[in-house]
């Protein structure tokens, strides 16, 4: 059977993940202009083995919680804890704390009325903005190109290997609660249900940390030398390119990190260099 | 009819959520140019 590359699904794909890493960088300069980043010893190397620590730690807490835990809420809870950290940050570049949560919660309660497609990655862009700038603007961009060579070939082990990102990915999905792109092939089922959102049911997951691990290069090199943040941009949507090639051959879950950080790592590169 | 008013309220609260966010950056953007 042959699979053909899918114009629209694509587009979709790589305006979403080009508006968030976007966002990221303008997050990224409002953050840098209003105060500066020291970095210490423990947020550069040190912080690149804490990050991973915690990153596996969370990993691993999340498998054993599915095999424990069977029910939806306390999924939802990490899921709405994790957005509103998120969009906090984001918010309280423009307003003070408490208003900062206010427009949060606002957002929020968005998605619980209307939990659609639209909304929901409407959240996750604007979250993972948040997220991603400030992690990135903690590392020097070398150490974030450390730390994405590492998650890339962590992610392929995850995905071909022991197979456990698939579980996680699939258990979250099934819980509406995971924190991705849902991506889907028409424009207007941006309004489809949450609820219709499946494994296996049409929809593309680009997920969380394929969005938010390339944003920690994206802020870092920006903060180094602002080409070079639109260059790794511009390279990582070459990424997403590959991955859309690879994904259309052989419609399988696969590892989106390991396209998207070679892209973003000789677009930062280059960007450096030019 | 109540399925139209969630979608109604759900909209408003992202829409009058983002405008907010998207005028306070704005303002800030000027009145930084302007400093």
């Amino acid at each position: 059977m042959r699979h053909y590359f899918r114009l629209q699904l694509f587009l979709y794909t790589v305006t979403l993940f080009a508006a968030a890493q976007g966002l990221a960088l303008f997050v990224a300069e409002q953050l840098s202009s209003i105060r500066t980043f020291a970095v210490t010893p423990l947020f550069d190397g040190m912080g690149v083995l804490y990050f991973l620590v915690f990153f596996f730690a969370v990993t691993l807490f999340f498998l054993i919680l599915f095999h424990v835990y069977r029910g939806n809420a306390l999924y939802r809870m990490v899921f709405v804890a994790t957005v509103f950290v998120g969009l906090l940050k984001l918010f309280e570049l423009v307003f003070p704390v408490s208003l900062s949560a206010i427009v949060a919660i606002v957002f929020i309660l968005g998605l619980f009325l209307l939990p659609v497609v639209w909304i929901h990655d409407l959240i996750v862009l604007f979250a993972g903005a948040g997220i991603g700038a400030i992690f990135g603007l903690q590392f020097h961009w070398s150490f974030a190109v450390v730390l994405l060579v590492i998650l890339s070939l962590y992610d392929i082990i995850a995905v071909f290997v022991t197979k456990h990102m698939i579980v996680l990915a699939h258990e979250l999905i099934k819980r509406n609660c995971t924190f991705a792109f849902i991506i889907p092939e028409h424009i207007r089922q941006f309004r489809a249900g949450l609820m219709a959102v499946q494994p296996g049911s049409g929809f593309l997951i680009l997920g969380g940390g394929d969005i938010v691990l390339p944003m920690f290069l994206t802020a870092s090199a920006y903060a180094e030398r602002p080409i070079a943040g639109w260059t790794a941009i511009v390279g990582m949507c070459f990424g997403v390119l590959l991955n859309h090639v690879w994904l259309t051959s052989s419609r399988a879950p696969l590892p989106a990190l390991p396209f998207i950080s070679m892209g973003g790592i000789i677009g930062a590169m280059l960007g450096f260099i030019l | 009819m109540k399925h139209k008013m969630r979608v109604m309220i759900g909209t408003g609260f992202v829409v009058a959520a983002l405008t907010v966010f998207a005028l306070a950056m704005l303002s800030q953007t000027i009145m930084r140019a302007f400093r």
